[in-house]
């Protein structure tokens, strides 16, 4: 399954040229030490969008569950093609982004500002690839039971929805609509300071344990919806 | 003639096609909701945990409680190093982020300096603990974030508002170090 979605995503014209776009892009903040400054958000939406609903609305979903296989292996092979393909959309990044560098750093007499280490880039890239999974599986799960690019929809909306209780809440004084904004937020779509963790400092912080929680939560979520749907032809 | 009966074929109803894929295909693994079980405990431990104090501040910088800042600096002979902070602050994410999860400025902050965030939460709660309204109102604090490097006795030596970049927070503590004596 895993194969499957990468020869989709790979064998896709106008996917292979937004990333690898998106990947010029990225070199850029990459090279100041900014990180991928969203682009690796935006790789990942582009990725996973309909990652299980475009199955489901082509019939090839119908096909695949005629043969013996479980649908919760068909979920997982489309999750591990998912991180795959974005751990590829990474390495590319970092190669241009090294590739950049060198010629700037023959171009330009003396030393060149905001070289990165190897180990700067592994950790960028490593923090990206966690923070990634998260979102592949928030998607996953909403492609699950929506129809077509309702699933990176459902991400925007929810994302947006949070964001404006929080200042809603702030802007009309109201300490608790802006609390249950900020929970929701924190809970539901967590970040972590992955820089922080991967240098060991805060492991078992509290956001960590809410980005686990939310991992397998969306998860399991996403494997009982999707096992207990019933997929007719020439209806999704 | 061979008496003995045939043996009898059973007819058997076939499973509803239903019945079928619930059995095989569409079984959730056992695994996941352990896996979701032990996830629900983590998160309650570092909860506990983050309420505990140990998971205070932000980066690699071991933050100090704000109102003991001054007597710890008092005792180690440094500055105090105020983050005047907001949970709503979008440039304060990024100095967390970027400044102060850095292991070169982590380092100068904890080795120069006693770091003390002073975290805003006038907009969300209403109102700002008893010391954090006295310290921002002592350093005049209208923005976020704002840092100000003060002695043991709470003299302002430098202070930086926004947050502009790695390069002007270095330049900035560099700065401040050497105001300070240190």
């Amino acid at each position: 399954m895993a194969r499957r979605f990468l020869r989709q995503k790979l064998g896709s014209a106008g996917t292979v040229i937004a990333l690898a776009l998106m990947a010029v892009i990225a070199a850029l903040p990459l090279n100041a030490g900014q990180g991928f400054a969203g682009l690796d958000t935006l790789a990942m939406l582009v990725l996973a969008a309909g990652c299980v609903s475009r199955d489901a609305a082509s019939g090839a979903l119908q096909m695949i569950l005629s043969r013996p296989i479980r649908r919760v292996e068909y979920l997982a092979g489309r999750y591990v093609g998912l991180l795959v393909s974005f751990v590829l959309f990474l390495a590319l990044s970092v190669l241009v982004a090294v590739t950049l560098g060198q010629i700037v750093a023959r171009i330009a007499p003396g030393p060149v500002p905001g070289t990165r280490s190897a180990a700067d880039f592994g950790t960028i890239c490593a923090g990206a690839l966690l923070q990634g999974a998260l979102l592949a599986v928030i998607v996953l799960f909403f492609s699950t039971f929506l129809r077509g690019w309702g699933d990176v929809l459902a991400v925007a909306v929810f994302a947006i929805l949070f964001g404006s209780l929080r200042s809603l809440g702030q802007a009309l004084r109201l300490p608790a609509m802006a609390r249950a904004g900020e929970l929701a937020r924190d809970n539901l779509s967590p970040s972590v300071s992955w820089e922080t963790v991967l240098h060991g400092q805060k492991i078992l912080g509290e956001p960590t344990g809410r980005y686990i929680l939310a991992l397998v939560l969306y998860g399991t979520l996403a494997a009982v919806i999707f096992s207990r749907r019933e997929f007719s032809y020439g209806q999704d | 003639m061979d008496k003995t009966e045939p043996p009898a074929i059973r007819e058997s109803t076939p499973a509803p096609v239903s019945t079928v894929l619930r059995g095989s295909q569409s079984k959730v693994p056992a695994l996941l909701f352990w896996l979701l079980g032990a996830a629900l405990l983590f998160r309650i431990a570092t909860g506990i945990l983050g309420r505990g104090g140990k998971d205070s501040g932000a980066g690699l910088v071991r933050w100090q409680p704000g109102i003991a800042a001054p007597s710890a600096a008092a005792a180690s002979h440094r500055p105090v190093l105020y983050d005047f902070t907001a949970a709503w602050c979008a440039p304060c994410h990024l100095l967390d982020s970027e400044g102060w999860s850095d292991s070169s400025i982590a380092a100068l902050v904890n080795d120069s300096f006693v770091p003390a965030r002073v975290v805003d939460r006038s907009r969300e709660d209403g109102t700002n603990l008893a010391w954090v309204a006295e310290v921002q109102q002592r350093y005049s604090v209208s923005a976020f974030p704002t840092l100000v490097v003060a002695d043991p006795s709470g003299r302002q030596l430098a202070r930086m508002e926004g947050y502009m970049g790695k390069e002007r927070l270095v330049a900035f503590l560099a700065e401040a170090k050497k105001k300070a004596g240190k």
